[in-house]
This record gives C-alpha cells, sequence and structure tokens, in this order.
C-alpha cells in the first residue's frame, strides 16, 4: 500500500510551482511556503485515504488558493504588500523589472476572486474551464472576474503614485 | 505590450522571486505528522464532552474483538506460512532487472476500482508507474531521494544501538536502496537476522523514529512494524526471509487470525489483522488492516483497511467531512502479479516496452 513512491514524485514535481503560485498571491515567501506545504500535506491526505484524486494538481491548488482565501479573511497579511513598498528590494534599477513588481503588487490589492483567476489564468495558463475547477465557481463568473480583474488593474495602474514608473510603457 | 502580456511578464518575474528553500520533503514530513493530530484535537474538542463519557463506558465494557473468535492463533498460522514458503523457489534477480508488481484497488469515495502498475529496478535507482493498465504516459523516472535527519546507516540494525541511534542523527541524503530482499527497506540488511525474534526487533529498530521509518505514519512502533511488513511482502523475498517475515508478523503484540478473508479480486484466503492506522495520527484507534494470504501457497494476496468503528473525519477546503461506518472496507488490495521482468514497462509473457 506504498503510494510513497508515486507522492514523493507528485511532490517534487509541483512543490516548487504551489511555491510560486502562494509566492504570486501573497508576496510574502514564508507565507507562499506555508501555503504550498499545507495545500500538499491535505492532498496527500486525500491521495492516502481515496486514492490519488483525479487530477492531484487541481486539487493541490484548489485547496492552496482556497486557503490564501481563509488567510485573507482572517486579515493575517500584513505582509501582503511587502514588496509594494520596495519594489527596488533586489536593487534592480532596472526600469521594465520595477513596472512588473508595479504590477504583481497591484494585483495582489484586487478583491480575491479577481486576483486568483489573473493568477491562474497569466501565470498557471490554465484555461477558464480549469479555473472554474480550482475556484469552484461557473466558467461564466471566470470570464466576468477576469474581465473586471484587468479592468481595475488598469484603473488602479493609471491612478497609482507608481503608475509614473510604468507610464514610459505603452499601454492598452 | 498589452496589459494580458504585461501581467503574464510580471508574474513571470515575480515568480523568480519565490525563495524555494532546500528540505522541502523533509518540513512536509514533519507537517503531515503534525496535520493528523490537529485534526484529531479539533475533533476531540467538538465533542469533548460526549467523548468523556464514551471513554468512561468504554472503559468499563469488554473490548471489541473480532467477529468470530478466531480458534487458530496468529503463530500457528505464521509457522504453517512459513513452511510452506520457505519450501518455495524464487530465483535471484539480477541488478538491471526489474521488480514488477500489479494491484488491484477498491477504495472509498466512490472511485471505480483501478490497477496500480510498477515497475522498479532491482537496484532501486529507476521506477515507472501506471494506472488502469494505461502505459501511455508511463516514464522511467529517477527514485525520488531527500534529505532527512536520520541515524546514520550503521547505527540501525546494528542491534543494541537503540536509543543510542536517537542521538546520533544526521542530516542526510537518503540512499538508494535496493528494490528486492530487505536492502529495500535496511540499510545494512546483510546484519539483519532472519530469526523472528532478531528480525522483528529490527524492525522495531528500523520504525522507531517515526521521520526515519521506511513507511509513513504510524501510531507507534507496533504499528508501524505491522504496515512496515505489509509491505514487505510485497516485494521479492528470498524464501529464508519471507518466512521470517511471517514468524515476525505474528509476534507483533494484537495481531489476530482472520479464517477467511477476501481480497479486492474476491479472492478468498486467511489473513492475520490488527489495529493499524492509515496516513494521520490516531487512525488505528478506528481502523484495522487484515493481511491476507492464499489458503494453500500462503503466498501475498493483498489487505484490506476496515472501520471498526464509526467515526467523522473533517474535511478540506470543503469544510464538510466524511463520515465512516463501522464494518466499511475503507481500502481493498490485490496484487495480481509479482515477478521480475528485463524491461521497464514490459510484462510478465509480454513484450510491451515504455513509450518512447
Amino acid at each position: 500500500m506504498a503510494t510513497d513512491e508515486d507522492f514523493r514524485g507528485f511532490f517534487a514535481q509541483h512543490y516548487e510551482r504551489l511555491c510560486r503560485l502562494g509566492f504570486l498571491l501573497t508576496g510574502d515567501p514564508a507565507q507562499a511556503e506555508d501555503l504550498a506545504q499545507d495545500a500538499l500535506v491535505r492532498t496527500w491526505r486525500r491521495w492516502r485515504l481515496v486514492r490519488k484524486p483525479d487530477n492531484p494538481e487541481t486539487y493541490a491548488r484548489k485547496v492552496l488558493v482556497n486557503r490564501h482565501r481563509s488567510l485573507l479573511r482572517r486579515a493575517l497579511v500584513e505582509a501582503r504588500y511587502r514588496y509594494r513598498d520596495h519594489p527596488n528590494q533586489e536593487g534592480s534599477s532596472d526600469e521594465h523589472r520595477e513596472d512588473a513588481i508595479v504590477l504583481w503588487a497591484a494585483t495582489r490589492r484586487l478583491p480575491w476572486r479577481q486576483q486568483a483567476v489573473l493568477v491562474l489564468r497569466y501565470y498557471e495558463d490554465l484555461s477558464e474551464a480549469e479555473i472554474a475547477r480550482v475556484l469552484g465557481i461557473p466558467a461564466g463568473t471566470v470570464k466576468t472576474l477576469a474581465r473586471r480583474g484587468l479592468a481595475r488593474l488598469r484603473r488602479s495602474l493609471d491612478t497609482t503614485p507608481q503608475g509614473d514608473t510604468v507610464s514610459s510603457k505603452e499601454r492598452p | 505590450m498589452t496589459l494580458e502580456e504585461q501581467l503574464q511578464d510580471a508574474y513571470e518575474q515575480a515568480a523568480e522571486r519565490a525563495p524555494v528553500s532546500p528540505g522541502a520533503y523533509d518540513r512536509f514530513l514533519r507537517r503531515r505528522a503534525r496535520h493528523g493530530r490537529v485534526v484529531a484535537a479539533a475533533a476531540g474538542l467538538a465533542l469533548v464532552a460526549v467523548l468523556g463519557a464514551a471513554v468512561l463506558v468504554a472503559r468499563q465494557l469488554p473490548q471489541e474483538r473480532e467477529p468470530a473468535a478466531p480458534t487458530t492463533n496468529a503463530a500457528e498460522l505464521a509457522d504453517r506460512a512459513a513452511t510452506a514458503v520457505a519450501a518455495q523457489s524464487v530465483p535471484t534477480p539480477r541488478p538491471h532487472q526489474w521488480v514488477y508488481t500489479k494491484e488491484l484497488r477498491v477504495e472509498h469515495g466512490g472511485h471505480k476500482p483501478w490497477t496500480w502498475e510498477r515497475w522498479i529496478r532491482v537496484d532501486g535507482k529507476k521506477y515507472v508507474s501506471a494506472d488502469d493498465n494505461d502505459l501511455r504516459a508511463a516514464r522511467v523516472s529517477d527514485m525520488p531521494r531527500e534529505r532527512r535527519r536520520c541515524p546514520p546507516a550503521e547505527a540501525v540494525v546494528g542491534l543494541g544501538a537503540a536509543g543510542h541511534s536517537r542521538r546520533i542523527l544526521q542530516e542526510q541524503q537518503a540512499s538508494v536502496r535496493p528494490a528486492v530482499g530487505l536492502g529495500r527497506f535496511f540499510p545494512n540488511p546483510a546484519a539483519v537476522p532472519t530469526d523472528p525474534d532478531g528480525l522483528l526487533a529490527a524492525v522495531y529498530q528500523l520504525v522507531e523514529n517515526p521521520d526515519c521509518s521506511p513507511i509513513l505514519g504510524g501510531d507507534n512502533v507496533q504499528d508501524r512494524a505491522y504496515l512496515l511488513i505489509n509491505v514487505m511482502l510485497q516485494t521479492v523475498q528470498p524464501p529464508e526471509v519471507r518466512a521470517a517475515l511471517y514468524r515476525a508478523l505474528a509476534k507483533i503484540p494484537g495481531v489476530t487470525v482472520m479464517h477467511s478473508a477476501t481480497d479486492a479480486a474476491g479472492r478468498r484466503g486467511v489473513g492475520f489483522t490488527r489495529a493499524a492506522s492509515i496516513e494521520f495520527s490516531g487512525s488505528s484507534r478506528w481502523l484495522r488492516l487484515e493481511i491476507i494470504l492464499d489458503n494453500d501457497t500462503y503466498r501475498y494476496l493483498g489487505a484490506r483497511y476496515i472501520v471498526t468503528r464509526d467515526y467523522f473525519m473533517p474535511d478540506v477546503p470543503s469544510g464538510k467531512g466524511t463520515r465512516f461506518r463501522k464494518g466499511q472496507v475503507l481500502i481493498s488490495t490485490a496484487q495480481l502479479a509479482l515477478a521480475v521482468v528485463n524491461a521497464p514497462c514490459q510484462r510478465p509473457g509480454e513484450t510491451t516496452t515504455c513509450p518512447s
């Protein structure tokens, strides 16, 4: 009954990616790893008890984004804006890089569902149907949330002071 | 650049900053062990008043026993099985052959029964895994390894070193172990005695530290030893080792005999049974594991996890949960094949190969 090798393979394959997803959602490395670890513990429990979930990767993502939401709800996210205030944290003077960090920080100020939809769509490259499965919402809602998220992002970038740093870039 | 493209770009760049620290699997194992306890504690909290009463009652009642109290004890069954298997001949696998196993699994949760095929290279360095006879996605992979804090290999089953081993944990990479015989489990198989008492002592020592135990979970040393021997019986062993494993199994406290037990494939056999845990801590309080052997040849047929009392397990992320009923079969398995073959993805008597 050892599904260990299988799960270790899964862990090795997906751990890093889940950490990155957690990081994009929280902006905090420690929380990111916490979310990834938690998601994998829960995936494992399910794996062990009722075999591999049909799509373990989706399951792990689902747990991760849901846990992220509970974190937000409990307002345990002081570190959420960590990188917003320090866009140059790694000493990069590359303007392009800075723009990217500002944009990323702006996504983290979106309502949770919009933020999650954007990260799953533009980072994880998931289809609307897959995002719908991860978030447990209808596919039509995914489309709406993505549209609203992008619109809001556009507005917020136009009005934030940091917007100046991205103004040299061409915008749609 | 459109906003969508900018966003993709931003995510890519930001993700680069996500620090992934080493030792993740090790932390994962510790967290997982902890997690089981937290769930148990949370459930316990909600039921504390009820439980308090229930525990009092339980103490006054006779311990729950298997239906149809066994007339044969575990040692007798182990003797018969050991005698039978010791007379069978097992070819010695060569390092670049592959151990092929095919298991049928019927599991709680409404999944269809499924089969799980694995090829593990005899030297333990590579493996392939496939579900439901589907080789399309079968790939030869390196056996994953993680750094763990464990006693150095020579301290495990130097026997007599128990207790000592705990103090000299060292960070080390789990070594690759062969897929056959005791070498799959013991870092120093030559030092493992093949008399039942010595073997059991060695197994206890091996699983003493849950973080270093070759199997995951387990509520205590006896539980882990029982679970581990169940796994040991599923690979290729020299006959005298298998005989000793049966005898050692029967010596674990709490092991009794089932006269009739049925594996996932519907094959009737005879079985050992004992309270046993599944992944999370404390589950041996509501589960038992049957290890089922063929009635005549005493080869390993399969195993079943059976719920021994009603239990509610909270689920995540739905917030709902699963109710397990006493007598329910949680997982049932049948080993449909155990063989040594010459290539990965090759089934015995067939010439199948892995997709390139």
